[in-house]
């Protein structure tokens, strides 16, 4: 009987060990995961930024500007613009020229 | 028969016979010495883990965690509707230890394949017998990630903010920029440095075997810190279209700069301010550092003729003169002992005339006229009552403020006389736009401001409605009527008033230069409720230098296009007639009563006002007034900014002059 309870303690011991060893390989390979999915991260927030860098150099005024003159397009002068002002029953040129 | 001795257990032996050549005493003092050892172990054990094991768990700390340091982060600069002008991203710098290199020809070769250069030069950078060496700051992600794969020992790749300018070139010498290390160097970025840096953060990590960080204590993430993001009261469409204007000015003018700013005349709010040559603040290094500085805010110079409206409105604000004056203008020359000033044109020969006509036809001699009669006191008090001689506050590195000891400097006779139309005395073009707002706002001095106030600022009457009335009729004229010099200002439709200013260039060291002008023009429109204005200065222009042929025509062009991009054309059109309706201040133009947090009313500024205008503003408050004399305000008890409550009693002092 003594024989069996010496027994079962050393497998405790070393089921214990070995859980503890599993848990701990796991932790470590998760952290691994986790570190590689925070570069991966990193890597896309910086692609995003890029992006949004590159969106506000496509909508600068200047940009803007130079892809209108290419197309021929040219802005309204004041004189042209008719302002629609709800008060009011009928539609008016802001100048009369 | 063999007898055998019986076998004896050993909890049953009182003396061991384990060996036979050993005593029992020897045995006993062996274990006891180990004994004493494991105790002596046990001891210091409890004394280094117990007892006083700060310091060594410190020690301990240090020797397997790592610190680390967040990139510093520096906040956005937006204009007044949100659009990014300056932002930080995050990108990548790699750097290496250069003695952590096994092979350093095989490592320079690799670089060399991935960034620019030579294997050789790379070769030369490694082995200079350096620590640490760069080997390139905020670089593309992809890179990074090919240094990265190169797997070296020696080469590191750390994350860094680097700010950029989306819309290159725009408004550049506003926002400035900033070193690699994202210090602000000139402009807002410097001015607002304090503001806009987060200071890099520390944290903890424990490597594991492989080097792989476990955090400790996780970063934040620098992109999501609490840095608030400065919103301007720059419009980056009005922006654009003056920097557009300045470019075909110099285009048209071969100046050396042109510069302009735009202002709200009510709240002093500065919607546009740009000038040519810029520069891309992306590649600041590429561009001559004469096209850095900030002109509008950091060049002094001699208005000319703009400085006349100030004095002619400090003489009917005084009652020193009234608009029905006439000042004799000499037959085009005066002279101040041996000095004699002449018109501009030699043609030009004056004889007695109007305060309107001085301005219209921008007389020198009707202007030092003037000033001779409000007399060396007065001309300082205008321009410290229009902000000229007080620094702005902005966050703007390198104001130019004159430094003159006025008092000294005005009794000249002859200074007196120049600064009268505007030489002799430097100020710089945002000084002077501001200077303007009183006759486009109804009297009111503004503090011109680049990010909106917290609170709301106290207007500051400088000026009686009836004078800022008188002025702004005055300015329409130099535009309007035929021999005004700001005709070329003029927009077919909208009322403009303004005025020219052409200004010897003085040059330190040689002084005034032959053949150098400072030409400009300060105008704001619609001349009949003013919602902007506008400063136009252009610097050495070449050929034509009268600001009537080279600031006004910019005003011109620059004004109709930014009424247009602010909506602020006027509704009503604009049905010409010979002086504009000079109504006593519309509800419009009287501020509405300032309250404080608990909803009490603030007693308003009056000093400067007229009878009727104070009443105006004080109709709506249920407060017994006592007054006394007859004018204009001179003193106001309580003072503007006092709370007012129902046991206030409001007294004012009125005197025929302010």
């Amino acid at each position: 009987m003594k024989r069996w309870e010496a027994l079962f303690w050393v497998a405790l011991v070393f089921v214990t060990t070995y859980g503890l060893i599993s848990l701990r390989t796991a932790t470590v390979n998760a952290t691994y995961d986790y570190v590689k999915i925070e570069k991966q991260l990193k890597i896309e927030e910086q692609s995003l930024q890029n992006l949004r860098v590159e969106w506000l150099k496509l909508t600068s005024p200047r940009h803007l500007q130079a892809l209108a003159r290419k197309l021929g397009l040219k802005a309204p002068g004041f004189q042209q613009v008719i302002r629609y002002d709800p008060n009011e029953t009928t539609l008016q040129a802001s100048r009369v020229n | 028969m063999i007898q055998m001795k019986p076998r004896s257990r050993p909890h049953e032996s009182t003396e061991p016979n384990v060996n036979p050549g050993v005593s029992w005493h020897r045995i006993r003092f062996l274990f006891g010495c180990v004994l004493v050892f494991l105790m002596a172990i046990g001891f210091k054990l409890f004394k280094l883990q117990v007892v006083g094991n700060e310091d060594l768990e410190s020690l301990a700390q240090k020797q397997f965690q790592r610190v680390g340091k967040t990139a510093p982060y520096r906040a956005p600069l937006l204009d007044r509707n949100g659009e990014e002008l300056a932002v930080s991203i995050s990108s990548s710098s790699i750097f290496a230890r250069p003695r952590l290199i096994r092979n350093k020809r095989k490592a320079a070769t690799a670089l060399a394949k991935i960034l620019s250069g030579s294997p050789e030069k790379w070769l030369h950078r490694l082995d200079n017998g350096k620590g640490f060496v760069w080997i390139a700051r905020q670089v593309e992600p992809e890179v990074a990630h090919k240094v990265s794969a190169l797997n070296l020992p020696g080469l590191f790749i750390e994350s860094e903010n680097k700010r950029v300018y989306p819309n290159g070139k725009l408004a550049a010498n506003l926002i400035g920029f900033t070193d690699i290390d994202g210090n602000g160097l000139m402009g807002l970025e410097r001015g607002l440095n304090s503001t806009l840096v987060e200071k890099s953060q520390r944290y903890s990590l424990v490597p594991d075997g492989k080097g792989n960080p476990s955090y400790i204590e996780r970063p934040k993430d620098a992109q999501a810190t609490s840095m608030p993001a400065v919103k301007l009261t720059i419009e980056r469409h009005l922006q654009h279209v003056v920097e557009e204007e300045l470019e075909q000015a110099q285009r048209d003018t071969n100046a050396k700069f042109v510069f302009a700013v735009v202002m709200d005349p009510k709240s002093g709010e500065i919607l546009a301010m740009g000038q040519t040559p810029s520069f891309d603040p992306n590649r600041a290094n590429d561009s001559p550092l004469e096209n850095h500085p900030l002109r509008p805010f950091s060049t002094g110079y001699e208005p000319g003729s703009i400085m006349k409206p100030l004095f002619v409105a400090e003489a009917l604000q005084q009652g020193k003169l009234d608009t029905k004056s006439l000042v004799d203008c000499g037959m085009g020359q005066i002279k101040i002992g041996k000095v004699t000033i002449r018109e501009a044109e030699a043609k030009e020969k004056f004889g007695l005339i109007s305060l309107e006509r001085i301005l219209t036809v921008s007389s020198n001699v009707g202007a030092v006229r003037v000033a001779q009669t409000l007399g060396p006191d007065m001309v300082k008090q205008a321009l410290g009552r229009f902000g000229l001689i007080s620094k702005l506050n902005l966050p703007l590195p390198g104001e130019a403020v004159p430094h003159y000891a006025w008092d000294s400097y005005l009794k000249n006779q002859i200074h007196l006389a120049t600064v009268g139309f505007g030489q002799g005395a430097a100020f710089n073009l945002t000084s002077v736009v501001a200077s303007y707002a009183p006759f486009a706002n109804g009297g009111f001095r503004v503090s011109p401001h680049l990010i909106p106030p917290t609170e709301p600022l106290v207007p500051q009457r400088i000026l009686s409605a009836r004078v800022a009335d008188r002025m702004r009729s005055f300015l329409t004229s130099a535009v309007e009527s035929k021999e005004g010099t700001g005709k070329a200002a003029a927009i077919p439709g909208i009322r403009v008033a303004g005025k020219t200013g052409t200004a010897q260039k003085y040059v330190a060291g040689s002084g005034y230069s032959g053949g150098k002008y400072m030409s400009s023009f300060v105008g704001f429109l619609p001349a009949e409720a003013p919602e902007l204005i506008i400063g136009v200065m252009v610097d050495e222009p070449q050929g034509k230098y009268y600001a009537a042929d080279t600031a006004a025509p910019v005003f011109q062009r620059l004004a109709g296009r930014a009424l247009q991009i602010m909506n602020r054309i006027p509704k009503q059109p604009f049905v010409p007639s010979t002086e504009l309706a000079l109504a006593p201040a519309s509800p419009s133009e009287i501020p509405a009563p300032v309250k404080d947090e608990k909803g009490r009313t603030l007693m308003p500024e009056l000093r400067g006002t007229s009878m009727r205008e104070a009443m105006e503003r004080l109709g709506g408050m249920a407060v017994p007034m006592r007054i006394k004399g007859t004018g204009y305000v001179q003193s106001q008890t309580p003072q503007a900014g006092t709370p007012l409550g129902t046991s206030s009693t409001i007294e004012l002092a009125f005197s025929p002059s302010s």
